[in-house]
């Protein structure tokens, strides 16, 4: 039994792990004020965003492991590999295989980023690759709150609220920021004269 | 190695001045300034920061 309590506690760290990265991920693109102390909190902002990416995959990695090895539910090494197949709760089990694969890709391409800014087109993909973090992160809850043996104790409700007003505010916080920078700053408003003639 | 700044993408956000300040300034805009591009052994490693650290994938770091 001990195995499928650390499994479950692991992939509750796993999913807050996660949060914080989305949440600090989305920040990492705000503050735009032009002074050395908001440019050092930016760097610091992606030291913790990928820090705590680091700990989600570690995290996520052991959730996986103990699921799969726990005798308490029978889940199979295919079961878990293929989506949707398990025999325990499986559509919420394929969510959380799914979610394992995007996060794959995502982490890849996060680790890769400094590589990619070489070729111009390359880069051009690297966001729209990496925002599928904000996917990991929905089919990752939809996984916690259908396949968590917790489900429906009012710390799981709490924790789960919690982290969607978080990763919500990030989001608005990180559209907002862009509007106003796109809207101000000189270079983004001489592209746009470029490519659509002043029209937006 | 050497440092490359992509300008069609450069939006001075001014990170890179933070993480490689012997290698590039800012001017009054905050867009960097690079006198000389050549990167060292040692700044290596403090170039790559940069580079993984450019909100706009900017920077490039290229072999010569």
């Amino acid at each position: 039994m001990t195995l499928w309590y650390l499994a479950r506690a692991a992939g509750l760290i796993a999913f807050l792990a996660a949060t914080g990265s989305v949440v600090l991920g989305a920040l990492a693109s705000t503050g735009h004020r032009a002074d050395d102390r908001s440019r050092d909190r930016r760097v610091l902002r992606q030291l913790a965003h990928r820090s705590a990416a680091v700990v989600t995959v570690a995290m996520l990695g052991l959730h996986v492991v103990l699921v799969v090895t726990d005798s308490f539910v029978d889940l199979s090494v295919p079961g878990a590999l293929v989506p949707f197949t398990a025999g325990y709760r499986g559509f919420a089990l394929g969510l959380g295989t799914l979610a394992a694969y995007s996060l794959a890709a995502v982490a890849v391409s996060g680790a890769a980023r400094g590589r990619l800014a070489a070729s111009a087109r390359s880069a051009r993909h690297w966001r729209a690759l990496h925002a599928s973090a904000y996917v990991v992160w929905l089919l990752s809850l939809g996984h916690g709150i259908l396949a968590g043996t917790d489900t429906g104790r009012w710390w799981t409700w709490v924790l789960y609220a919690g982290c969607a007003a978080a990763v919500a505010g990030a989001l608005v916080a990180r559209l907002v920021v862009a509007d106003r920078h796109e809207s101000t700053s000189p270079l983004a408003a001489a592209r746009r004269q470029l490519t659509t003639g002043g029209v937006r | 190695m050497r440092i490359e700044v992509d300008w069609t993408r450069c939006d001075g956000h001014g990170l890179c001045a933070r993480l490689l300040p012997e290698k590039v300034g800012l001017d009054e805009w905050g867009f960097p300034v690079i006198d000389t591009p050549e990167i060292g052994d040692d700044l290596v490693p403090h170039a790559r920061r940069a580079v993984g650290a450019c909100p706009a994938l900017a920077l490039r770091l290229v072999p010569g």
